[in-house]
């Protein structure tokens, strides 16, 4: 058996059946000794589904991550990464040496600069400098680690956005929460391991593979939680089907499985029988989560969320409520962030502070109730886009309205709690913000980083696949220990 | 001399079952050798992180020799001595029978043996033969099986009933159950060969390449979109329905691959060959603004390298990309010869980076011209030819009245545009007549009007009323809010006598609309510009006789259900000549000759009609013209003599080096020099006598089919980190007869499933569980789960609703709201309202970012990359899918409707094959009873669901046998 047959017989639990009809001790341990094999090797306690909780490599720092996604990709330059001398060159050619040779996906012409026509202001003991456009993070400054040097391989949203969420820029390679959960299965067996919610303008570019499981079992792939409709494909009951009527009908399929099970002894419908019964459990569990009309009034105020919109608010509350239950990774996707300046409204000047507000109270909300409800420890919360945005105008159609083009080669998250140090600016950037010139964070880094956190080891989580060990950090990636508590 | 080796050991089991991992001799007395005990330990336990260049330490342990040299510090890490931590790092230590065993190979000297031994992948299969005899062998499929059996100490299983057998082989062969009816038929006939007859028949449905082309479908990436960002719709379906006709007509499958690889270099390829290029058309494609058009194509052409690999060779070449591959003899430059072969196909650059922000890689397209395509686009062509001399005959018949015609066009008469002497509208609005003649109307805008306008006495002879509408006076030609009008009736009264009107032609008329419609009393739908009212208009109507002298009185009506669509400022004129529309057309009819000849026979009523019917005829032609589907195709960029690409290092698009000609894997037999290396030498070469993988990786596949997994597990994968295959006799048997019989796909399927090792029933026993759980050894038949598709067509089925129509567009069954959220497209899932939602699921259309939920649930593939094995997992989502997912509700409720004529144990049969036992009769009829007393009790209920509390309660006990493991599985 290759790995992913095992994978794939712990799905249907005959690999158990195998272990106590005995395969062998020696032959077992063989196979679990294999490193490919290791994660799993917790599987043979308690639960005995893929998404049972399993052993990490190392003590984790972190239990649960919530990856709030800015698809689009802001504006590091007006929001985190303040550049006064780049304010002071404004509407000046942008110097050959930087630009030469490059590609950018719309600037033409001879770029010029541009100033943050934002202003920014310390905050907190650590004096980190954030927008005025985001006042509400900027009063968590202290609990906050900035990353102002990430620099990525790919400068379109599709590529990039998958690079960041799988490691790669082409589709069809497992995302991190679909590794997260492969290494460390979830603690919630009525709940998916591995959650997307989804708002924004649209969807992400790089479609459902930025949250995919690529190559692993499909059971690892993030599974949507909706604002609107079913909040998970297919868990409400059709009208016309009661919740008596749904158990009498699960009575009945559970006593025919039962029946051919005793006939043909087939392990696998014994998996079936269990599976139903969790999707009927599911069907309270899941509604019962997304009904946020049970927080508290003050709690919803400060989120500020509307309930049955699609709305990053809603959502942030209700990640914070998946961790609390013990969901692995949750991911929240909010697009609209790619200001090129191209229209009014996708400018810096409108564009941009309208997303903030969308984002600021309840991302700083989200930290603030985790840390209040001593979960920020144990939660690792990040933020960030799949690249960053020029120091120079895009001007593509005209000066009219300020806005800048894709940049891979600088921009910034942020990160909270889960083990990461507080109050921290990590990384330098150049006098216009254009590249890094202190401690360069790479995609594979951040990524390495979160899995350390989690207590895997970047290099050791790995999976074959046609051959290859297949890892989320390809064959790169280095852990920032400096920015470890 | 090469010598075989099976791969690096075994484990063995107490039933003497073979695995592809761990370490234990065969031989227990035998000392311990590096390839047999040693490097399997390594491979399980270090080489994930110690191997090649990038080894952790610098410590490559995939060679023997450095394993050799470091092997007490090896022996002191595993154990954990000298205060180091134990490896490997974070994981399991290594077994202490394992460490003691290279302890006992170092103290032997450590041998590494004799020469380097090639893996037995790479060396052609030799034809083996079995000496076996027994009455349960009925083809040599047989023999080889029941030799593992033999040494296992097991016995195969009883045959499977001939009611299960008969639904496998259905399953297996057309992916569609038998229905009862078939069922019975088959229990009726006891006549020796039944079974065969129906695997003949079997073959020979057109469902047949349906089945086959769902697997082929995973290795193509075949898909209805481009993927990434955009994602948007491309027609890729001429090549779905190329590979299932394909496999209908049993294409051999040496064809099969010259075609799809290089169908476009065969001499006078047919549009067919030509289609069958799509096989490699179907790589992803990303459109997003900025995007390199080179790099696209490099991207490409690496995943056309790396499929061919996985698809041909069942070898992981994509590894080679960036390095030398890690455990299998494939170099860097192997992998840039093959790209060399693929990177010649032809390609255009469209659009301008500088001024479009997009410049796109495009490939070639073709019309998908069938003889019904060539039969039909003739009798359209005939008709058109026919129109056109019809028309020229009109024409000439009215030769010197055109001539007088083109006379006036070239000498305009003016029309005199009299000031009105009074106008006025019916419901209250203001009209300012003006010194030109327009009247111009302001003040209310009634949501119907009628302008009455009085031109006083005007000579006779004119023959013709023309109106014009323009914007004047800051007004548009419509006063609506969307500056539109609606005349709905144009009147003409001389001296009160109320005149008749002939033809009417105006400039612009809006979609669904007409001007006949203002002139002849029907007054609907009316002559409308939308949306061009900020444009001037003119109507010009003729009159049935010219006017006699008198009073001229016009009405403009306006009276359609559109309210306050009046007309704006206007002018009235009247025409005299023979010619009356020429004011119309002259300044366009005076440039183009054409023009000219088509205004002219638009004057006479019968002409007239000529010219529409040759217009019909045009449209016709185009219209047809328009819904040949394209195809997308590969073809080659001209007058290159010698395929050459550069090796790429790190395999990145911007690091290119050393440049390579086009050529094979050297590890492989060469297809010799005679021919020059492009796609359709390296293509025969792929199916050449001398390729030792491909008959293999294929035969491997077609087994998998079967029974849920291949002889060599891991199908694309064949080198030396796959798995071992469990019966390599069989497999070589299978591949030598493969290429014996000319690649005849159609007689290797006949010979699997007429094998007694397919026959069996596939009820386990404790025995069975106990010793091979997973059926490696085939003591019993396979027990798999549906594919996705399988599923979703088996319950169509079941239910008698499965619409069985072969190939064409894509189709969209039902899916829930919500799930394609595009960015920067309008493309929507728009539900098929037709039968076209109960089409099979080779048919549901593929979109890449957004894949059919209920497909993903039961682990399709988005068919991104080539992808040859799916996974098989068990989950909850699965369940509340076949629960609650719609497209499965309907297949229930009509699977309801059949039991409540035909009975409960008939919808039993219909979805698993097998009669019900009294017991599970039992438990259905009791479960209907408990939905009629609840939906009884609780009409409202019923009637959500759609129905009487009588139908309701069938359709959840349609339901139920949906969702039952047995419905879902091939057993």
């Amino acid at each position: 058996m290759d790995q992913r047959e095992i994978l794939e017989a712990i799905t249907r639990r005959t690999f158990f059946k195998k272990v106590g009809y005995g395969l062998g001790n020696v032959a077992l341990a063989t196979m679990l000794a294999d490193p490919a094999f290791a994660a799993i090797a917790g599987q043979q306690k308690g639960r005995k589904d893929p998404m049972s909780p399993k052993k990490p490599h190392f003590k984790p720092k972190a239990k649960s991550i919530i990856y709030l996604f800015m698809a689009g990709a802001p504006s590091q330059l007006d929001l985190f990464d303040y550049k006064p001398v780049l304010n002071k060159f404004d509407g000046d050619f942008c110097p050959d040496e930087y630009i030469k040779g490059e590609r950018f996906p719309f600037i033409r012409e001879k770029p010029r600069l541009l100033g943050s026509p934002h202003s920014f202001k310390q905050h907190g003991n650590s004096g980190q400098m954030i927008s005025t456009m985001l006042p509400h993070l900027a009063e968590i400054a202290d609990d906050i680690s900035v990353i102002r040097t990430m620099h990525t391989d790919q400068f379109n949203h599709a590529p990039a956005q998958l690079l960041m969420n799988t490691g790669f820029q082409v589709p069809g390679r497992p995302s991190i929460g679909s590794w997260l959960t492969y290494g460390l299965g979830s603690d919630n067996a009525d709940l998916p391991g591995f959650v997307v919610l989804l708002s924004g303008i649209n969807n992400p570019d790089g479609g459902k593979s930025c949250y995919g499981s690529g190559f692993l079992p499909s059971v690892y792939q993030g599974v949507e939680f909706r604002s609107s409709g079913e909040p998970v494909l297919f868990v409400d009951n059709p009208d016309g089907v009661s919740s008596d009527i749904r158990r009498d009908s699960l009575d009945a399929i559970r006593d025919l499985n039962g029946l051919r099970s005793k006939e043909v002894l087939d392990p696998e419908i014994e998996t079936r029988i269990a599976q139903y019964e969790l999707a009927y459990r599911m069907q309270t569990s899941v509604p019962d989560l997304m009904d946020i009309s049970k927080e508290p009034q003050s709690i919803q105020e400060e989120y500020g969320v509307e309930p049955g919109k699609k709305s990053f608010a809603n959502n942030c509350l209700l990640a914070r409520r998946m961790v609390e239950r013990g969901v692995r990774c949750v991911q929240l996707y909010h697009r609209g962030w790619d200001h090129h300046g191209d229209s009014e409204g996708n400018d810096l000047k409108h564009g941009l502070p309208d997303m903030c507000r969308q984002i600021d109270k309840a991302a700083a909300t989200l930290i603030k109730d985790l840390k209040r409800r001593g979960l920020l420890d144990e939660t690792i919360v990040v933020w960030g886009g799949e690249f960053g945005r020029t120091p120079m105008i895009e001007a593509r159609g005209g000066v009219k309205f300020p806005g800048r083009d894709h940049h891979p080669k600088a921009y910034s998250m942020f990160v909270a709690g889960g083990g990461f140090k507080a109050g921290v600016s990590y990384g330098k950037t150049d006098e216009l913000g254009y590249n890094p010139v202190e401690d360069p964070v790479h995609v594979h880094d951040l990524n390495a980083t979160l899995l350390h956190l989690m207590g895997l080891e970047h290099t050791q989580l790995t999976y074959k696949y046609q051959g290859r060990n297949f890892r989320l950090t390809d064959v790169s990636g280095e852990v920032l220990t400096k920015l470890i508590a | 001399m090469r010598v075989v080796v099976w791969g690096i050991g075994c484990v063995v089991l107490s039933a003497g079952l073979c695995l592809p991992v761990g370490a234990q001799t065969v031989n227990k007395k035998a000392l311990p050798t590096y390839t047999g005990d040693v490097a399997p330990i390594m491979k399980a336990n270090c080489l994930s992180c110690h191997t090649g260049k990038t080894s952790s330490a610098g410590l490559d342990l995939t060679k023997p020799e450095i394993v050799k040299k470091r092997v007490n510090v090896i022996l002191q890490r595993m154990r954990g001595e000298g205060g180091m931590p134990v490896m490997p790092l974070g994981f399991k230590a290594v077994p202490k029978e394992q460490i003691a065993k290279i302890e006992e190979w170092a103290k032997n000297g450590a041998p590494i043996g004799g020469p380097k031994k090639l893996h037995w992948a790479y060396i052609a299969p030799s034809r083996p033969i079995s000496k076996l005899t027994s009455k349960w062998i009925a083809n040599p499929i047989d023999a080889f099986v029941l030799e593992r059996l033999n040494s296992a100490k097991l016995t195969p299983s009883k045959p499977a009933t001939k009611e299960t057998l008969l639904r496998r082989v259905y399953l297996d062969l057309i992916g569609i159950p038998p229905t009862v009816e078939q069922l019975d038929a088959f229990l009726k006939d006891l006549r020796p060969g039944a079974y065969e007859r129906v695997v003949d028949q079997l073959l020979k449905s057109p469902h047949y390449g349906e089945r086959q082309a769902r697997f082929w479908l995973d290795y193509a990436r075949y898909a209805d979109s481009n993927g990434y960002e955009k994602d948007l719709t491309r027609q890729a379906f001429p090549f779905r329905d190329w590979v299932i006709n394909a496999y209908n007509q049993n294409m051999p499958f040496d064809q099969f691959t010259v075609e799809q690889l290089a169908g476009d270099l065969l001499p006078n390829p047919s549009i067919q060959q030509r289609i069958a290029t799509g096989f490699h058309r179907n790589s992803m494609f990303n459109e997003e603004g900025g995007v390199d058009p080179a790099e696209s194509q490099f991207n490409t052409v690496i995943d056309r390298v790396s499929t061919t690999g996985t698809v041909w060779l069942g070898t992981t070449l994509g590894c080679a990309r960036c390095h030398d591959h890690k455990y299998d003899p494939f170099s860097q430059r192997d992998f840039f010869k093959s790209y060399a072969v693929f990177a010649n196909t032809d390609y255009r650059v469209e659009g301008d980076y500088k001024k479009t922000f997009s410049e796109l890689w495009r490939e070639p397209n073709v019309k998908v011209v069938t003889p019904e395509v060539e039969t039909q686009k003739a009798k359209l062509n005939a008709e058109l030819t026919a129109a056109e001399a019809r028309l020229k005959a009109a024409i000439e018949a009215n030769k010197s009245e055109f001539e007088r015609w083109k006379t006036e066009l070239a000498n305009p008469k003016s029309v005199p545009t009299p000031v009105p002497m009074s106008a006025r509208s019916t419901q209250g609005a203001t009209l300012t007549i003006r010194q030109d003649g327009f009247v111009v109307p302001s003040g209310s805008n009634p949501n119907t009007d009628n302008y009455v306008v009085d031109l006083g006495d005007q000579p006779g002879g004119t023959n013709a009323l023309r109106i014009e509408v323009a914007p004047t006076d800051g007004k548009a030609s419509g006063r609506s809010s969307s500056d539109n009008f609606v005349l709905t009736a144009v009147e003409l009264e001389v001296d009160g006598i109320k005149q008749s009107f002939k033809l009417a032609r105006a400039d612009y008329v809006q979609e669904s609309h007409s001007v006949e419609s203002a002139i002849n009393g029907t007054g609907k739908p009316g002559w409308a510009v939308y949306p061009r009212g900020k444009m001037p208009h003119t109507l010009i109507a003729t009159l049935s006789k010219p006017l006699a002298p008198g009073k001229v009185l016009v009405r403009l009506k306006m009276e359609s259900q559109y309210y306050q669509h009046n007309v704006g400022p206007f002018r009235l004129g009247l025409i005299k000549s023979d010619f009356p529309f020429l004011d119309l057309v002259a300044k366009e009819a005076r440039s183009k000759p054409d023009i000219a000849l088509r205004e002219f026979a638009a004057g006479s009523a019968e002409m007239q009609d000529q010219y529409q019917k040759l217009q019909f005829a045009k449209q016709a032609l185009s219209n047809y013209e328009n819904s040949i589907p394209s195809a997308m195709v590969l073809a080659e960029k001209p007058g290159v003599k010698e395929l050459k690409a550069p090796i790429h290092h790190r395999g990145e698009f911007m690091s290119p080096g050393e440049m390579v000609t086009a050529g094979t894997p050297a590890i492989l037999p060469q297809p010799g020099t005679s021919t020059k290396m492009d796609r359709l030498s390296y293509a025969k070469w792929l199916v050449s006598a001398k390729n030792p993988l491909t008959a293999r990786v294929q035969m491997n596949r077609m087994w998998a089919q079967y029974f849920g997994r291949g002889i060599v597990a891991t199908d694309e994968d064949f080198g030396l980190q796959g798995s071992l295959p469990t019966h390599p006799r069989l497999l070589d048997w299978l591949a030598t007869e493969f290429m014996a019989k000319k690649w005849d796909l159609k007689a290797m399927h006949r010979l699997i499933v007429t094998s007694s090792t397919y026959r069996q029933s596939s009820a386990t026993s404790k025995l069975l569980l106990d010793k091979d759980p997973e059926n490696l050894l085939f003591a019993r038949g396979p027990r798999v789960r549906m594919d996705a598709e399988m599923i979703r067509d088996n319950a169509l089925a079941a239910s008698g609703i499965l619409n069985a129509k072969i190939g064409g567009p894509s189709v969209m069954p039902y899916q829930p709201e919500g799930i394609w959220g595009m960015v920067y497209t309008n493309e929507n899932w728009m539900v098929a309202q037709n039968e076209d939602r109960n089409r099979r699921g080779l048919y549901v259309f593929i979109k890449r970012t957004s894949p059919y939920p209920s497909f993903m649930a039961f682990d399709a593939t988005p068919r991104e990359v080539c992808s040859t094995r799916r996974s098989r997992t068990n989950t909850p989502l699965q369940a509340l899918t076949l629960l609650n997912d719609r497209a499965y509700l309907e297949p229930a409720s009509a699977l309801g409707v059949r039991m409540a004529s035909k009975g409960v144990a008939y919808g039993f049969r219909s979805a698993t094959g097998r009669k019900p036992s009294p017991t599970e009769l039992n438990v259905l009829n009791r479960a209907l009873s408990t939905f009629k007393t609840k939906y009884g009790s609780r009409p409202e209920l019923a009637k959500a669901l759609g129905g009487t509390p009588n139908t309701a309660a069938y359709t959840m006990l349609g339901n139920v046998i949906l969702n039952l493991d047995e419905t879902i599985t091939k057993e």
